[in-house]
């Protein structure tokens, strides 16, 4: 036989190589831009030795406070997300070993899912008293429902490292939001967060933490934990307090300024029901663009980029599609530089405020 | 803008391609190469190392693909336990590709085990002697001789004989792995 497996290998290796070059640079940069967040993760939670979300995963939300406070919306028996009723959510989230007033002892996942059935990619959480989460997951040409039917969503929130509320749910045929044959996209509502003290029981004040915990069914119909992204910091009470309803321009800016965090002003919903951050880039979902969302792209840096002038550049997009510049006027995006980050108005009134959660460039000095 | 990222980016884009192309010799398919690969680089770059080059991080990136290849990269149960619900590879499929005597390697690669896959594409493809292949992997001289050995044996039955000069290093020892 003439062909060696020196020259085999050689030609197996050159193929692959060429059929890797054959993607168009955008799907690469936007792959990079994906491992790029993913190291900057893994450096800071190296550096700090705690899992923060921070700008580069997922956008810091401040979620109301009656989320958490359960009310009419847990009655017991209640149909909740996913089909499922409060005792059903309550039986899944035990299944993943998350149980009221015990430690949260899962552990962020050190790396992110990206092998061939799935991956947290993206969190989206819908302002109000909904919670709501999408998960990309990769599917690679396998049936994207019988993907998604093996896994279950649960979203804990945790107060001192103790569970204190969650909401949990499993996907249904209407959760699949999109399907391009490689990644499906799973819009998971929870239409309330369930209070571990009791719906009549006032959630206190403070930070919480909230986690997105994934979980697979195996073939013996078993549930274990495959995915854990957080925290999230969650701040009780919420921006309400501070901003009243038809207040759409509070006059304080949004997180700690450590975390990247979003807070929606606008009690219209102009900017749409979601949002979703990644490290790159923030997007919301306005109804007047029909479908498409309206981007904010980070630079590499993660700083907001702007004009002298403070205008920030925004952008329309379609799911997985090319960005465009955004012609149609209405929305204003205004850089804010301390925190940093940025305001989203229309018609002279604020929408959202964003801020990047990072730390300020440090001033040139000199000790001399 | 971090130092380690216009490395990693700079790997990215211009090297890419190799890196799945070595990659896919230790997956058997392109999905996985480029899996590998990502994490390889995110492995890699996680951690602080100061004053990386391109080169070198491509040497470290490469010998990551091969730690992760080697531990399964920790979804090779998960993928395992779905995977006969893949339509098969497009990447298979390509009239490039389709020569009966290389598929025919191919599933003789697919045969092997991780550590002999490894010794075989570090050896044919990289180059690497004996003691490069023990040292990348972690194992020692003789469990390299074994495994190629085995592997060479193999493959043999597909290749035909492999060259003498490519085993003449190549001892069959016993015990343990």
């Amino acid at each position: 036989m003439s062909t060696t497996l020196q020259d085999t290998l050689k030609t197996l290796a050159d193929g692959a190589a060429a059929r890797a070059g054959r993607s168009d640079d955008e799907a690469h940069r936007a792959t990079l831009d994906g491992l790029l967040g993913t190291v900057r993760r893994r450096r800071a939670v190296r550096h700090t030795g705690t899992a923060v979300a921070g700008a580069s995963l997922v956008a810091a939300l401040a979620v109301g406070g009656s989320q958490l406070t359960g009310g009419p919306r847990t009655r017991p028996g209640a149909t909740g997300p996913g089909g499922l009723s409060q005792a059903q959510q309550l039986a899944l989230v035990n299944s993943l070993g998350i149980e009221c007033g015990k430690p949260f002892t899962l552990k962020m996942t050190d790396q992110p899912f990206r092998g061939p059935i799935a991956t947290v990619d993206a969190a989206r959480f819908t302002r109000g008293t909904d919670y709501a989460v999408a998960v990309g997951y990769y599917i690679n040409g396998l049936d994207a429902a019988t993907v998604l039917a093996r896994y279950d969503m649960a979203a804990v929130m945790v107060r001192g490292g103790t569970v204190v509320g969650f909401a949990a749910g499993r996907p249904l045929p209407g959760s699949l939001e999109a399907d391009d044959g490689t990644v499906a996209i799973l819009r998971l509502r929870m239409p309330s967060l369930m209070n571990c003290s009791g719906p009549d029981t006032p959630t206190p004040d403070g930070l919480y933490e909230m986690y997105n915990v994934e979980g697979s069914i195996d073939d013996a119909g078993a549930t274990q934990v495959t995915g854990v992204v957080g925290p999230l910091e969650v701040a009780v009470p919420d921006w309400a307090t501070y901003a009243p309803q038809g207040d759409a321009t509070p006059d304080v800016a949004p997180g700690d300024g450590t975390n990247a965090s979003l807070r929606i002003t606008d009690p219209s919903d102009a900017l749409g029901m979601n949002s979703t951050g990644g490290g790159t880039y923030l997007l919301f979902t306005p109804p007047e663009l029909d479908g498409k969302n309206l981007v904010v792209r980070f630079n590499a840096d993660g700083s907001v980029p702007h004009d002298a002038d403070g205008t920030v550049p925004l952008w329309t997009s379609s799911l997985g599609g090319p960005s465009d510049v955004y012609t149609a006027g209405g929305f204003t995006a205004t850089w804010v530089p301390s925190p940093e980050g940025f305001k989203i108005m229309k018609a002279g009134a604020t929408l959202a405020w964003y801020t990047t959660g990072r730390a300020p460039a440090p001033t040139a000095t000199s000790t001399r | 803008m971090a130092s380690w990222q216009p490395v990693m980016e700079q790997l990215f884009l211009n090297r890419r391609a190799a890196l799945i192309g070595y990659a896919a010799l230790l997956a058997g398919n392109d999905h996985d190469a480029e899996d590998l690969v990502h994490e390889a680089l995110v492995r890699t770059f996680s951690r602080a190392r100061p004053g990386l080059v391109p080169e070198a991080a491509e040497a470290y990136v490469r010998r990551a693909i091969l730690s992760a290849y080697l531990d399964g990269y920790r979804k090779r149960k998960r993928w395992i336990s779905v995977r006969h619900l893949l339509v098969p590879s497009a990447a298979s499929d390509g009239p490039e590709r389709v020569t009966a005597q290389r598929l025919e390697i191919e599933t003789a690669l697919a045969g092997l085990s991780p550590r002999e896959r490894a010794c075989v594409v570090l050896r044919y493809y990289e180059d690497k002697t004996t003691r490069e292949i023990a040292e990348a992997i972690g194992i020692s001289d003789g469990a390299v001789k074994k495994y190629l050995g085995n592997a060479v044996r193999r493959l043999s039955v597909v290749l035909g004989p492999v060259p003498e000069r490519h085993i003449e290093a190549i001892t069959v020892v016993k015990g343990r792995d």
